[in-house]
């Protein structure tokens, strides 16, 4: 459960002797209205049953425990309903299964990351239809012409006091990274009403020489590349000029069409850094799908001088979430002992995982040791290659270990940049079956987990931020991870004035989310990770908390096994802070 | 002697040559005094000229010689290594215990297969003389794997004969190394729980009375005149005190080895017992001395519980050994192609050892003890089919998971004399395949297994480490106790663990546990025995009471812990399987990096606070692999390998003579500005010579990143079988401007010597790797090495301002 809220006051709190009957003292949110309140309602988990009530609000459905008299524990399942991919009948309402009192009359709730919640009710004095109705109105507001709860809430929300949407700033960012007084790079925008390209950020960054070519030669690099996502800066180390660059696939199409301006283009991405004799670029495809996308219009890289081609052999987006399916699959509502392995061999999650981790370890060696600069590209470039570019500029640039610099690595190389959180995620849409959906964000924070179990130390946030961000990544409550692209989400809908960021909530509790154990100094090496197989494990804290048989901290209340689990490690940590900060006030 | 004395005079002269051409001595952590055999240790074998390799290292010329405790290798020149030396008795890369070898491979020459690769046999029985061994491959049981190449070298087929001899124990009388850590072999050593006084204290602590109103009592099977024997038992042992002598004996007399239950520990905050035993007769007899037996537990509960009987698998031995055996197999390899091959289908494979599920059979019946016990407060008898095995391996994790004094250092040490060493666990039949002669063992006979080794005690580790990992703050000690542990059990040196039970001890005259560990560990390797987390858990709240450290403090403190029960929550111990293999393991990483953090941290919250109770826990080197102290990182490597280039053999010398000496001379004479730019010349250098041999290693274009040789496999069989690609291999165009810039093009091309195949000899089953690019067909390792070398002494002036 998480243990989300305002600064006013824990969420979930109240005193038992003010309980009424017929309404829930819970601390709701800002606009987080009370809408049905179902009782005699039996939750089905792998523990048992679960006899209590429901209640539903705008924007979560909340379980108590209880036996139907006046006292109800602690609420025990928190499900915001973004996080709802469909919701579920079973049985009918018939005379002869009221009288028999069967458990097959309820419903179920399937979840978008794969969790599974089973009801049942009274057929005889439930009013099922109502509670259905009302959790598919406001679990896919956009499927019902309602506005999003993260509008909503924001509306009624008082400001607070940090302001996630100013932490990152694309102009700030490349300052950081030397560009203003750099002669080789210029940030431009051409872009800055988002009529070059759609899906790019109002500013990027090329080399001068193309862009003292003209505008002219800009637009013709826009129309050979799928969607006029042109070659262009993700980051740089000042000291030996290597770069990472990331584009979308060239329109060479089935005639293997060339480009002059393409090419022209890349060799001054490879010139603008002297150690580079050639400009490595890394195609995230399977050979045979960059193959088969030159049916559809797009390509790759054919015979370019000084531009050598790598395919990384990373699979896209419907691969990708049935591999998480299985891997789910394999893993609640329980861990199958003969088939787990084999299983999780043939879900072939960790095999994907792996490939996305060699790619990023590539990309590090050929910018750090061999001081080449790389370009990195997928299909449309704002999936795979997101994920690439982040990966590898965490193990580059320790600034981005920083709980700061990550905000700024996903503000910068996921928003602005146009990876389709809307699309991937679903948000406030009941289609569950679409074929755009994909868990590329969370394979990206499984990446990044394995990456942290290798250097904890070098990562001033912990796994709670990712599996925070996660949640929150469905939930819907915050504006940051909403819609498809920078233009729709900061020029069309206004997210940055009409919903709150989750960068806000994440600094105003950073506490949460610090590892005291990071010294900045100590950890601006790069880090080589080791992308081997046999050193991959299951994110068990994430994918497994709903199954009471796993050994995790991040279990769900209501389904705790006899014992209690202590996360010590965290205690741990919490006594070095608070030990920090009393030995901060004995020096003021 | 005079001439073996002289060779280790020999040995070292090399060394203090290479010293004295590096500028940069040697740090003190790289000094290690050489290990010097055992007093008896004679050796009986030995061959000259020969090539040698541990597990992923590269191969080193020298001499080796087999005693019958060792096979130890002396290196024409000592290769430094940033690793403390961990063992007092035995080199981790240049000795190999004989009773640690669980397969020797051989390759026989044959005269019609000239230029076929050798076939790797398995050797189980003598060579005859008319068969010639080329290579020898030793496959340990601490997953290390041993290569020597023999073609250089005479008495070839002697050595594997001498291998294959001594690997296999004989009496303890003749085993050189048993006791050889001890005075006088340990003969006067106490074993702890063979008295009255232990069985006494234990009672106590587990606070239950040990005067005449105590429900147990403490009986001498020896003295009372039983008729029956209890194998493996101690001389004291502990019982219901409502069994009278009679009914002891009925049990003497049928229950299997008259190993009947008998208490191990008692629950200190409740009134649950826990007992051990073997099975019994299936006979008319049977009920009523049940009956009894289960009455007299009955008794001693204060509530009148009756005691829950948990039957044991009967297969559990032979299912060990079967699993180790696939678990083996599956991680002792000793090349990138192997490596390579083994990722795919990684989680498959590892299930199909069945090793992971009998970590998991013991963790689930630990749990279910601990609920019978705990949540029910029940005693418990766990019933096994001779008592001595997955018995004491459950009893030994429920007392570890119930009482925190068996989480300390102390407590584990007490737990293993107690259940391990004195109820009389084979390790000596488990560990080192040596059979109990004893004509009066009624056990089965045991099937033709493919290994003699059936590791309960390995398992038992395991089960440790999974608790270790999960609950870390709740041990004083870290996991590398338990891989020395299991180290050590391997040697042959501890008299219990190479004796089948403490009868043995006692004809044989040897005597002594593991304990203590600093006995045969140094010092370097013993202080990473301490667990720094729950160090830091204590200092943390001396600071916050502002009073020195308690060690006994109760600060997160559980009392139970239970065993993980889901599959996906038991991983492979990595940390033991895999510490040999570099490819597997990270520069700077893992759990090393963050206790380093940890103890870093508390330094400073130490000056904060103004207390000198925290020490540095750790020392390490700057680079290090998150398998340290057991593996290098993959591509840092000392200075010294510069001192490889000097090893030129009499055959190659008239091909190289000219070109070898223009280098030593040229180089000799290129002037150095400052010792940066030195360093950074030689290190580069080193560089180079390892991608090269490492290429030569895996028949592959030069690597240079850890993961560079599985990268470059996959990569240019994608490239073999696309040829409508056109993009050219990333490492091919790093050749390039070498190539051009050589000044000889008439040289001849260097051929591979011998030694450098060690490393490639193919085995059964083992992947061919892709063959070499058509382009780069007349390309050989060694060639690019010279001429880069060359290159280094012609340009010196650019290379340091690269620098």
């Amino acid at each position: 459960m998480d243990d989300r809220g305002n600064n006013s006051g824990e969420v979930g709190e109240f005193a038992s002797s003010s309980m009424i009957q017929e309404s829930i003292d819970l601390k709701l949110l800002a606009a987080e209205s009370l809408i049905w309140t179902e009782k005699n309602v039996t939750y089905f988990g792998p523990l048992g049953k679960f006899p209590g009530k429901i209640v539903i609000t705008r924007y979560r459905m909340v379980f108590l425990v209880g036996d139907g008299g006046k006292m109800y524990e602690q609420w025990k399942l928190d499900i915001p309903l973004g996080q709802v991919s469909r919701i579920e009948k079973v049985g009918r309402k018939t005379t002869s299964v009221a009288k028999r009192g069967d458990d097959n009359y309820g419903f179920t709730i399937y979840c978008k990351d794969y969790r599974v919640y089973r009801f049942t009710c009274n057929p005889a004095s439930s009013d099922r239809k109502n509670v259905c109705d009302s959790l598919n109105r406001y679990a896919f507001p956009l499927s019902h012409n309602l506005p999003m709860f993260a509008s909503v809430h924001a509306a009624e929300t008082p400001r607070l006091m940090k302001d996630g949407w100013k932490i990152y700033s694309a102009e700030k960012e490349y300052e950081r990274l030397g560009i203003p007084n750099s002669r080789l790079w210029k940030e431009v925008d051409i872009n800055k009403d988002y009529k070059f390209s759609e899906t790019y950020p109002r500013t990027f960054v090329i080399p001068t020489v193309s862009w003292e070519e003209g505008k002219p030669f800009v637009k013709k690099l826009g129309e050979f590349r799928s969607k006029e996502r042109i070659p262009v800066l993700s980051w740089i180390n000042q000291t030996t000029l290597a770069s990472i660059s990331r584009c979308s696939q060239p329109m060479t199409g089935i005639s293997g069409k060339r480009s002059a301006e393409d090419e022209r283009h890349l060799t001054n991405i490879m010139n603008a850094n002297a150690n580079c004799r050639e400009l490595l670029i890394l195609d995230a495809r399977p050979a045979v799908n960059a193959k088969l996308n030159k049916a559809k219009g797009g390509g790759y890289e054919e015979n370019y001088v000084n531009a050598p081609l790598t395919f990384l052999n990373i699979h896209n987006i419907h691969v990708v979430r049935d591999s998480l399916k299985r891997l789910l699959a394999a893993l609640i509502p329980r861990v199958d002992e003969k088939g787990y392995y084999k299983a999780l061999d043939e879900s072939k999650w960790l095999n994907h995982v792996q490939s996305i981790l060699e790619g990023a370890v590539k990309a590090v060696f050929n910018v750090d040791t061999e001081k080449q600069s790389v370009l990195i590209h997928c299909s449309d470039g704002w999936d795979r290659t997101a994920q690439l570019t982040s990966l590898a500029m965490i193990q580059l640039d320790s600034y981005y270990r920083t709980i700061e610099g990550f905000i700024v690595l996903i503000e910068k190389e996921w928003c602005s940049f146009g990876h389709k959180f809307g699309e991937r995620i679903g948000h406030g849409d009941d289609n569950y079956s679409d074929g755009e959906r994909s868990p590329v964000f969370v394979q990206f924070c499984d990446c990044l987990w394995q990456i942290m179990r290798q250097f904890p130390w070098a990562f001033e946030f912990t796994q709670e931020l990712l599996i925070c961000m996660l949640d929150e990544l469905y939930a819907c409550r915050y504006g940051t991870f909403l819609y498809n692209s920078e233009k729709i989400r900061l020029k069309d809908k206004k997210c940055d004035e009409t919903t709150i960021s989750f960068w806000s909530y994440v600094l105003e509790n950073k506490k949460k989310f610090r590892n005291p154990m990071f010294k900045h100094g100590k950890s601006n090496k790069v880090i080589n990770v080791n992308p081997s197989l046999c050193g991959l494990h299951v994110w068990i804290d994430y994918y497994a908390r709903s199954n009471p048989y796993v050994v995790t901290p991040n279990h769900e209340d209501v389904q705790q096994p006899g014992a209690q689990f202590v996360d010590e490690k965290k205690q741990l940590l919490d006594e070095i802070m608070a030990l920090d900060d009393a030995a901060q006030k004995l020096t003021a | 002697m005079s001439n073996f004395t002289s060779f280790v005079d020999y040995a070292e002269k090399p060394h203090v040559a290479a010293t004295s051409q590096t500028p940069i001595p040697p740090s003190p952590l790289n000094e290690k005094r050489p290990i010097p055999l055992f007093p008896n240790e004679i050796s009986s074998s030995s061959c000259d000229d020969v090539s040698f390799s541990m597990q992923f290292g590269e191969s080193e010329q020298g001499h080796v010689i087999c005693t019958k405790v060792r096979l130890r290798f002396y290196p024409a020149v000592v290769k430094e290594r940033n690793l403390p030396q961990r063992s007092k008795f035995f080199d981790d890369f240049y000795d190999v215990p004989l009773t640690a070898i669980a397969r020797i491979e051989v390759a026989i020459v044959k005269g019609n297969s000239k230029g076929k690769a050798d076939k790797f046999q398995r050797l189980e029985t003598s060579l005859s003389t008319m068969e010639t061994v080329s290579i020898i491959r030793l496959i340990l049981k601490d997953v290390r794997v041993v290569t020597i190449d023999l073609r250089r070298s005479q008495n070839a087929n002697i050595l594997a004969n001498q291998i294959l001899y001594f690997s296999k124990s004989g009496p303890i009388e003749k085993m050189t190394q048993v006791g050889a850590a001890m005075e006088e072999r340990g003969v006067k050593a106490k074993t702890a729980f063979n008295s009255y006084e232990a069985w006494r204290s234990e009672l106590q602590r587990c606070q239950q009375k040990t005067d005449s109103t105590s429900v147990w009592k403490i009986v001498a099977l020896n003295k009372e005149g039983f008729n029956y024997a209890a194998q493996g038992y101690p001389v004291y042992v502990v019982v219901s005190n409502f069994l009278d002598r009679v009914d002891i004996e009925r049990q003497l007399q049928h229950y299997k080895q008259g190993r009947f239950p008998i208490w191990v520990w008692s629950r200190a905050n409740g009134h649950s017992a826990l007992f051990v035993s073997a099975d019994h007769e299936n006979n008319i007899a049977m009920p009523a001395i049940l009956a009894k037996m289960q009455e007299s537990i009955t008794r001693c509960h204060p509530n009148n519980e009756k005691p829950h009987v948990i039957k044991l698998d009967v297969d559990f031995v032979s299912n060990v050994g079967k699993a180790f055996d696939n678990l083996l197999s599956l991680c002792a390899i000793d090349s990138y192609e192997q490596y390579v091959t083994l990722q795919n289908g990684w989680n498959t494979k590892l299930s199909r050892t069945g090793w992971l599920h009998l970590v998991k059979l013991c963790l689930q019946t630990t749990y279910q003890t601990i609920q019978w016990i705990v949540d029910r407060d029940r005693s418990v008898i766990l019933q096994e089919d001779e008592g001595s095995d997955m018995s004491i391996i459950v009893a030994s994790l429920t007392q570890m998971c119930c009482d925190p004094f068996y989480r300390t250092t102390t407590g584990l040490q007490q737990l293993i004399e107690k259940m391990w060493i004195a109820l009389g666990h084979p390790f000596g039949e488990r560990l080192l395949g040596r059979t109990d002669d004893d004509p009066s063992r009624r056990g089965k006979p045991q099937n033709k297994m493919r290994t003699d080794v059936m590791p309960t005690w390995l398992l038992f580790l395991d089960c440790v480490s999974q608790l270790h990992r999960i609950y870390t703050f709740e041990f004083t000690f870290s996991p590398h106790v338990l891989i020395a542990l299991w180290d050590l059990s391997l040697t042959g040196m501890v008299p219990s663990m190479a004796c089948n039970n403490l009868e043995e001890q006692l004809l044989a005259k040897v005597g002594g546990g593991p304990f203590p560990l600093d006995r045969y560990f140094e010092k370097s390797y013993s202080k990473l025995f301490g667990n720094i987390w729950h160090d830091a858990v204590l200092f943390m709240e001396s600071i916050k009471k502002n009073q020195p450290v308690c060690a006994h403090s109760k600060f997160l403190q559980c009392e139970f812990i239970r065993p993980p029960t889901s599959f996906c929550d038991i991983q492979l111990w990595s940390e033991c399987y895999l510490r040999w293999i570099p490819p597997a393991n990270g520069k700077n990483s893992g759990k090393l990096g963050e206790e380093l953090s940890l103890d870093e941290k508390m330094i400073e919250m130490a000056k904060k606070w103004n207390s000198s109770e925290w020490k540095m826990h750790l020392d390490l080197p700057e680079e290090y692999s998150s398998a340290y102290p057991y593996s290098i990182p993959e591509i840092s490597r000392p200075i010294m390998d510069l001192n490889d280039f000097d090893m030129i053999r009499p055959d190659d010398f008239d091909a190289m003579s000219m070109n070898s000496s223009i280098n030593s001379y040229s180089f000799v004479n290129t002037p150095v500005r400052n010792n940066t730019t030195t360093e950074s010349i030689f290190d580069h250098s080193t560089l180079e010579k390892r991608n090269r041999r490492a290429a030569a290693t895996i028949g592959s274009e030069s690597p240079v990143i850890q993961m560079r040789p599985k990268e470059q496999i996959v990569g240019y069989s994608k490239y073999a079988f696309d040829d409508s690609l056109s993009p050219r291999p990333h490492s091919r165009t790093v050749e390039t401007p070498i190539l051009k810039n050589s000044p000889s093009p008439s040289y001849t091309p260097f051929h591979p010597t011998p030694v450098h195949r060690s490393n490639t000899v193919r085995a059964d089953n083992r992947p061919i790797p892709p063959p070499r690019p058509q382009g780069l067909g007349t390309l050989t390792p060694s060639r690019p090495e010279i001429r880069a070398h060359r290159d280094d002494i012609e340009s010196p002036t650019i290379r340091v301002t690269r620098f």
